[in-house]
């Protein structure tokens, strides 16, 4: 299961890569910005794909906004 | 540099509504008005062409802006605040639209090659497009949204022969209650047209570019469930997954070119990464509004990851993704009805 991690880990390695020169002379806000998107976005990929047990965002808002659906 | 034309800002508003509607809805909208699902578009249309003329004349009160930025300009908290909303609404649908490609291609093109590859591939893609300026997306979408138009009205003549019109009896009860659920279900992907506003400002675009883009978008929303109805018959196309992809699979022009299905695939696939580019792209310049020193350029490939792990943490399967239209309506209706309201409402110059 850990090599479906890899993919998002090599992308993310790719962006940073390919991006390095230039997000380096822009503000740093833009830096922060990155590691934390890229950051964020492993944590849920690994949380959907690694684990077992997966409260899916749309079952849960379904569950939560379905008394409100007027059909 | 170059002047947005109009028909540039037309055929972006068609191509951003039609491409996923087309793929997602038929079948449940087809399910719940039966015959009638044509007057299912028509209704959520006006509704929806009724709030872009609302948002329209809040953006001409500031000329030479766009309401993302006179948002932010005329309330420094307020917009911003609105315009973080309608960033969160299309990255709900960029999210949704990757999940929805991936698994289209997963089921009918290529099943054997694992979803994430193909979910990584199409996001790829999309940074690539989204990162040029709102030039290459309109210049990709003057390419392909005429092709698309013309396809669908070819449509008709080609399958002509087997249409079976007692499929749209009775023609004349119209079932009203499934009609309005029709119109529930397709508000939230008619509603994208919202759109034009946000990208062009006021001296670009006017309200008849929109009123032009919803029409063309509602005549080939028209056309394709109509086809599919005389093709298919409504208890089957409600009962398949995509049936616009059932009905294209029904072309043949004679034994010259039996797979048509293929080539219409080719120019609608294309389209579709284009219009998933859109969300991207508004994405990145709203964050760049909200946040002037961040380059939106430089975000648009972190989003996408982003958006690419979203993708799989926001629906279990296709299954789910399709159920989840009846309450993505109750989300999008605030995007939709009552932030545009708001905006008209107390959106105005400041008088000197």
């Amino acid at each position: 299961m850990i090599k479906v991690l890899l993919f998002y880990v090599t992308a993310a390695v790719v962006i940073l890569l390919v991006d390095r020169k230039v997000i380096r002379n822009l503000p740093k806000v833009n830096r922060w910005f990155t590691y934390l998107l890229l950051i964020g976005g492993m944590v849920i990929f690994t949380y959907s794909i690694l684990n077992k047990h997966v409260t899916y965002a749309s079952v849960w808002l379904g569950e939560l906004l379905r008394p409100l659906v007027p059909f | 540099m170059e002047k947005t034309t109009r028909r540039q800002i037309v055929l972006l508003g068609f191509t951003y509504v039609i491409n996923i509607t087309l793929v997602n809805i038929p079948s449940q909208v087809i399910s719940s008005a039966e015959q009638y699902a044509y007057l299912s578009f028509i209704l959520a249309g006006a509704v929806v062409l009724l709030m872009l003329f609302f948002l329209t004349r809040s953006s001409m009160r500031f000329p030479g802006q766009d309401l993302f930025q006179s948002l932010t300009c005329r309330f420094p908290i307020m917009g911003k605040a609105i315009v973080l909303l309608y960033m969160l609404f299309f990255f709900m649908i960029l999210v949704r639209d990757i999940r929805t490609m991936a698994d289209f291609t997963n089921v009918i093109l290529l099943p054997i090659t694992p979803i994430l590859i193909i979910s990584l591939c199409i996001t790829a893609t999309v940074v690539y497009l989204a990162r040029g300026d709102v030039k290459t997306v309109l210049g990709i979408t003057e390419l392909y949204g005429p092709m698309m138009i013309i396809i669908v009205i070819v449509m008709p003549f080609i399958v002509m022969r087997d249409f079976d019109f007692d499929l749209m009896r009775p023609l004349l009860h119209v079932n009203w209650k499934g009609v309005a659920e029709g119109g529930w279900l397709s508000i939230s992907y008619i509603g994208q047209i919202l759109i034009l506003p946000f990208i062009f400002h006021s001296k670009d675009y006017k309200f008849k570019h929109g009123l032009y883009s919803m029409l063309i978008s509602l005549a080939i929303l028209t056309i394709l469930i109509l086809m599919t109805i005389l093709l298919l018959g409504i208890h089957v196309s409600g009962r398949l997954m995509y049936p616009t992809y059932e009905l294209v699979r029904q072309l043949r022009v004679t034994d010259f070119l039996d797979r048509f299905d293929l080539i219409v695939v080719a120019l609608w696939y294309p389209a579709i990464l284009l219009n998933l580019a859109i969300s991207l792209y508004i994405i990145c310049y709203g964050l760049k509004i909200v946040i002037p020193s961040v380059s939106g350029k430089m975000m648009a490939a972190p989003i996408a990851l982003f958006a690419f792990s979203c993708g799989f943490w926001f629906y279990e399967s296709s299954i789910e993704l399709f159920q989840f239209n009846w309450e993505w309506t109750l989300i999008a209706l605030i995007f939709i009805v009552a932030l545009p309201l708001l905006i008209f409402a107390i959106h105005r110059p400041l008088k000197t």
